[in-house]
């Protein structure tokens, strides 16, 4: 709590600022414990009572709007770690968490690296970090050949090049940077947050990348082709798969509704089925209930990421797999081998779909219910072979010694 | 060589009843590809002059580098069989009362075990093989194979003893000790075939006789070659004798007695064997005087025979004189050519008892019907086997057979995979065909069209097909069965680029490499590697040396060859185990245990199938495995894939809602045996019975997305429970070589985990056989080995033969198969360490 002062501080003064009237906090599990004295704080310095938002319905690293939404909040303060993926319309202030690191250290291990290369260097930190980012910034000001990235927290810009003091800057992953040809990059871990490391290594395929881990003092470098030899096989898997799901992992996405229409028209394009689902936090047990989607496409922040994905039935793919499998797809629509069941492809052609005639055609069915029907199990008595349930009439009358008598005839028998 | 135009030979496929289809086939190194050279020189029909090569059949370079066939290629002859001949054909659908000339398709196919698909593809588009025996190594494992795969296809089989020279230039055998020798080989030729076939079967007589003439004996090297038939007519007018008559006494036990002039069925003092006598004595003489410069000898001797040699032959000696006096005596060419025409079947004939074979579906539709009475007038039946690389790269003739109807040129036909099912539209195309065309070795001709009961080529269908697959214009056709393979790839080397940007013309070779051989294997492992499997080392190699100088045209980097794993049990798991869904309200109780020896092979050749109807099935398994029939009347499902090896059955009783879940529990079972516990290998012979099964009431709290998970972790459960094992695959070896290197391979074999069970002396020869059984993983290098062992003197030859068990408990850190795991989990990119039970097992 102590060390977040300063920052409630200035942050109730942006509030003032904003105007905001209803204030939410986002608070991460582990700080909700946290959450009175945080709270009676911000009360205190603004006057006024302020919601909390716990148990977040996605990762605690996006602000959760859905949630700020029920209370039509002005503002979000969001503590803890963060993904910072631009989020929709909300204004929202972030307190980033603070793990120590010895900058001195860690700027001397850097510099000693890269003494005598000449190629530029690229030094970015994790977001705990940031508040050693004035001082890192000094310790490691003589190289001129090393630039540290900054963390851009208020402009929340959606355009990834913006120009200011007449440098271009770069902003990827909520980072700031001026644009320049980079020969190596430095990443500044903390524990084992990688994902965020993983996608500059993709992004950024042509330069070197280093991470510096805090608990051993040395840069060790980081290469990806493990993971980029598994999107080979991902590529095929997508470029085989007729049935996709859209898994919808995030809502705070400024550009949600266009990353989902992207997919839609990529699947559309390549003549496969899409059928969007929001399961909350996905989970195996929610995931197996469609085994007949053979790939999810997971939408989510760029922290966001599936823990044991081998559990899963499916494969689960990240937006930029689908661009890369189906993005590029040929257009000649002759059918292609797939490598991975080495059967052919079945590329239905659109155009020759509709044959020149007003008559009407069978739909050659893609949709579930097509696979659906392979199952054996079709519900409670689908073909129901039992005689229809009919209004009770009368019947017989009568006892066996004197005979019956049936109610349309007076007929004894 | 016979010079005709296209017309012409348009005109000869016509007459159905005068063709016939035929492969040749044999153990490596027995000589087809020679013997198939004098038939192509005697009859081979050329559209131009461009003849005249040795091993006409080794279209490719490396073929004739290596004097061994890769690919099998087709040729066509065509052959006039004198009046006096006609008479042997007695069938009327073998010949057309006015046509004297026969239209012979030969397919020329690869004998080393690692090509067998080869043959396969050439078996089924043929009705009848020429199986070719080297008369002095005898029937070796290959010639077992594939006369084997020929029986099962329905394919009427003739043979020829070859190398007749090497026995007796080399040999030195005596000609009684000949005689035995081909007896010998001709009664293990007729075993193989009473094996799997016999003579009251549809194909009628299947055993070969040289007494009929469907035995040929010769060289092929040196061009000559008869049958019992060539002799007979020699001496039927001495004799008197009627030449069919005669035949019957130049085979068997028939001895002749020159001084009182009569036959016995004994061996005595003063006869002898009719066939040594009459037959090879005319030969050894012939020989002896050649050979051993005796001149006048020789020259009185072809005066005795008719021969008449030409003048620039005069002046030879020695071998080259043997050659050119054999060839005129007994010319192969027709001695072959005239077994071929008469013993062999023409598509009429074959098509009528092949036809049940060929075709997947109702035997009286009109597919059927016009594939059964080859009916060029029915709709359109057409078999493409393989592909065959034209000299635009990526593209491919596909090669097959016209069974029904007639394919032309421009004609629209459905195109369908091996994957259609009648109704959908799953691997189906409907497109036009761009090309007809005949593949004469490697030459290709345009042609119009081509009735049924032919071999040809097709331009522009090689798109919408993988490898094999079925033409056709009718639309309510059904496929053509698919080949089953004899060997299996099991063989694997992982493939990269030297340089990574080259990655999309890796990616665009391998679909090729796939495309043109029928069994290799290209694909991408879940870990991102590009793996090519084959049958063996040397199929691998030529493979990759494809895909490296025609297919991708890039520098390639090579893995090491690996092979591929199973994953079984070794008993019945020790406790029940039980595994809880995600929400703990449904409860599923398991078992597994090995399969009884036999059922994983059974269920592999389709002996028992998902398809079957389930009383039979259980019935079948009752008796021959002693399964609990009740029991093997719940057999949920075959898996991985629907078909595999594994069985799940439900052994629970009264269960509520269970039916509800099976379809969960199957998902959960097909991707459990997919991908095992130990390293994500298939899973082999391995059965799963559910015992008892707690469902929640609520149909929503027991849906997919609880079973499936929950079904998995049971089954890696119940497998870690019975003492998981790693199986291999297990090559059974046949090793030629002489008495003194017999001791070299015992040694190579034990170093290698290899075992002998077989070892015989082969009969007349002072050559050994030895069998033994070597696991595939072993094998690499094997080869080399032995030669450098044994002085280069033993050449082994290994086909996949089973599954074995790994010896060794893969749980046990430090034995052997943990370290197979091991590697494989690393090479998967899987976590280190064998899981845990516990994280699949619940506590009640």
């Amino acid at each position: 709590m102590e060390e977040y002062f300063e920052e409630i501080v200035c942050c109730s003064q942006w509030i003032k600022n904003g105007k905001f009237e209803k204030v939410c906090i986002q608070l991460p599990d582990h700080m909700l414990c946290q959450s009175v004295s945080i709270s009676s704080e911000f009360e205190r310095l603004l006057g006024y009572r302020v919601y909390i938002l716990g148990d977040t319905s996605y990762g605690s690293c996006c602000v959760d709007e859905t949630a700020a939404q029920h209370v039509a909040a002005d503002c979000v303060i969001h503590f803890g770690r963060s993904c910072l993926t631009p989020n929709s319309h909300l204004p929202v202030y972030y307190i980033l968490p603070k793990q120590p690191l010895d900058y001195i250290q860690c700027a001397n291990s850097i510099i000693k690296t890269f003494e005598t290369d000449e190629g530029l260097v690229l030094v970015l930190y994790d977001v705990a970090y940031h508040h050693v980012r004035d001082n890192l910034a000094k310790s490691l000001a003589p190289v001129k050949s090393i630039i540290l990235s900054d963390i851009d927290l208020k402009e929340q810009n959606t355009t990834s090049c913006i120009v200011s003091d007449g440098q271009e800057y770069t902003c990827i992953f909520g980072r700031r940077f001026p644009n320049l040809n980079y020969k190596n990059i430095v990443y500044i871990v903390h524990d084992n947050y990688m994902n965020n490391v993983d996608r500059f290594i993709l992004e950024k395929n042509e330069c070197q990348v280093y991470i510096y881990q805090n608990s051993c003092n040395i840069l060790t470098q980081r290469t990806l082709s493990s993971v980029i030899k598994k999107k080979q096989y991902t590529k095929e898997k997508i470029k085989d798969s007729t049935h996709i799901g859209i898994l919808i992992c995030s809502l705070s996405i400024r550009d949600l509704l266009e990353c989902i229409n992207r997919v839609k028209c990529l699947c559309k394009k390549t003549n496969k089925k899409c059928y969007i689902f929001s399961v909350g936090r996905p989970n195996i047990a929610k995931l197996a209930n469609f085994p007949e989607i053979e790939i999810f496409v997971n939408i989510t922040c760029a922290e966001g990421v599936i823990e044991n994905q081998k559990e899963y039935m499916q494969p689960i793919v990240n937006i930029d797999d689908i661009e890369l499998a189906l993005g590029t797809e040929n257009t000649s629509y002759l059918p292609d081998i797939s490598l991975v069941t080495n059967k052919l492809r079945n590329l239905t052609m659109p155009n020759e779909e509709i044959e020149l005639s007003t008559a009407l055609n069978v739909r050659t069915d893609m949709s579930l219910s097509m696979v659906t029907q392979n199952r054996t199990w079709t519900g409670l008595n689908p073909h129901d072979t039992r005689p229809p349930v009919l209004i009770a009439t009368e019947g017989r009358k009568g006892t066996p010694s004197f005979g019956y008598i049936t109610s349309d005839s007076d007929h004894r028998s | 060589m016979v010079n005709f135009t296209v017309d012409e030979i348009r005109k000869m496929m016509d007459k159905k009843k005068n063709i016939r289809n035929m492969s040749v086939i044999a153990h490596v190194d027995h000589g087809k590809s020679t013997l198939t050279d004098s038939l192509v020189s005697k009859a081979g029909i050329i559209a131009n002059a461009k003849a005249g090569d040795m091993r006409f059949t080794d279209t490719r370079k490396d073929e004739q580098d290596r004097c061994i066939t890769i690919k099998s290629t087709a040729i066509s002859m065509y052959f006039e069989l004198a009046d006096k001949d006609l008479v042997f054909i007695k069938n009327v659908d073998q010949r057309d009362p006015e046509e004297n000339g026969f239209l012979i398709n030969l397919i020329d196919s690869p004998g080393h075990v690692d090509f067998s698909s080869e043959v396969t593809a050439a078996l089924r588009v043929t009705d009848g093989a020429l199986v070719v025996v080297d008369c002095v190594s005898g029937v070796c494992v290959q010639t077992e194979t594939v006369l084997r795969q020929a029986i099962a296809e329905r394919i009427k089989p003739i043979l020829f003893m070859n190398k007749m020279d090497r026995a007796l230039l080399e040999l030195q055998l005596e000609s009684e000790d000949l005689y035995q020798t081909f007896q010998r080989i001709v009664e293990n030729v007729n075993i193989i075939i009473a094996t799997y076939s016999d003579d009251s079967g549809p194909m009628g007589e299947v055993q070969v006789d040289p007494s009929k003439g469907s035995v040929g004996f010769g060289s092929g090297l040196h061009g000559w070659a008869f049958t019992l038939k060539q002799f007979a007519e020699m001496y039927a007018e001495k004799f008197k004798i009627d030449v069919v008559k005669l035949m019957n006494r130049l085979w068997g036990e028939n001895f002749f007695n020159t001084k009182t002039k009569k036959w016995a069925k004994l061996k005595d003092d003063n006869n002898q064997r009719s066939f040594c006598m009459y037959i090879l004595d005319p030969i050894y003489k012939v020989f002896n005087s050649i050979m051993n410069y005796k001149k006048d000898e020789a020259t009185d001797l072809l005066k005795k025979l008719g021969i008449e040699l030409k003048h620039e032959d005069q002046d030879k000696d020695g071998k080259a004189l043997l050659k050119v006096v054999m060839r005129t005596w007994l010319p192969a060419g027709e001695a072959l050519l005239q077994m071929i025409a008469i013993h062999l079947p023409s598509p009429v004939v074959a098509q009528k008892y092949r036809m049940e074979m060929l075709y997947e579906g109702p035997h009286d539709d009109e597919a059927a019907l016009g594939v059964k009475n080859c009916d060029p007038d029915a709709p359109l039946m057409m078999y493409i086997s393989k592909m065959v690389p034209t000299s635009d790269k990526g593209r491919f003739y596909a090669f097959g057979r016209v069974f029904s109807g007639r394919v032309a040129t421009g004609m629209k036909a459905r195109i369908m995979g091996p994957n259609y099912t009648p109704g959908k539209k799953e691997d189906l195309y409907e497109k036009a065909i761009q090309r007809t065309i005949l593949m004469m070795g490697r030459y290709t001709e345009a042609i119009e069209d081509v009735p049924c009961g032919n071999i040809c080529g097709l331009v522009g269908v090689d798109q919408f097909l993988v490898k094999t697959g079925t033409i056709t214009t009718f639309k309510d056709a059904h496929n053509m069965k698919v080949m089953k393979f004899s060997v299996s790839p099991v063989v694997r080397i992982a493939v990269e680029p030297k340089n990574p940007a080259d990655l999309p013309k890796l990616v665009e070779g391998l679909k090729r490499l796939a495309k043109s051989d029928p069994m290799v294997q290209c694909i991408i492992e879940e870990s991102g590697e590009h793996i090519v499997a084959g049958a063996g080392e040397l199929h691998l190699e030529i493979c990759l040396k494809d895909l490296e100088e025609d297919h991708a045209c890039i520098p390639i980097k090579k893995s090491d060859p690996v092979v591929s794993y199973r994953e079984t049990v070794n008993e019945e798991s020790e406790i029940m185990c039980l595994s809880k869904s995600p929400n703990k309200h449904n409860r599923l109780f398991m078992k597994c245990q090995p399969f009884p020896d036999g059922l994983a092979e059974d269920i592999e050749s389709g002996q028992v199938n998902p398809r079957d109807e389930f009383k039979a099935r259980a019935r079948y398994l009752g008796e021959k495995y002693e399964y609990d029939v009740t029991e093997a009347r719940k057999i949920w499902a075959f898996g991985p894939d629907g078909t595999g090896p594994n069985l799940l059955i439900d052994c629970t009783k009264g269960v509520q809602y269970l039916n509800e879940i099976k379809d969960s529990v199957v998902a959960g079972f097909q991707w459990a045996t997919k991908e095992g516990v130990l390293a994500e290998e298939n899973m082999r012979a391995v059965r799963f019975n559910i015992y008892d099964v707690t469902l929640h009431a609520d149909a929503i709290h027991r849906g997919g997305g609880q079973i499936i998970p929950t079904a998995r972790r049971c089954m890696y459960a119940s497998i870690l429970a019975a003492h998981p094992r790693i199986m291999e695959p297990v090559y059974l070896c046949e090793i030629q070589c002489p008495e003194v290197a017999v001791g070299g391979i015992y040694s190579v074999l034990n170093r290698r985990r290899g075992h002998v069970f077989e070892e015989s002396q082969v009969v007349g020869t002072p050559m050994f056989v030895v069998k033994a059984y070597l696991p595939v993983n072993e094998s690499f290098g094997f080869t080399a080995d032995l030669r450098s062992n044994t002085g280069g003197q033993a050449f082994p030859q290994c086909v996949f033969d089973h599954w074995q068990i790994f010896p060794g408990d893969p749980c046990e850190s430090g034995s052997k198969p943990y370290v197979v795991v091991m590697d494989t989990r690393k090479r998967k990119g899987l976590k280190d360490g064998l899981p845990d039970i516990n994280s699949y097992l619940d506590k009640l």
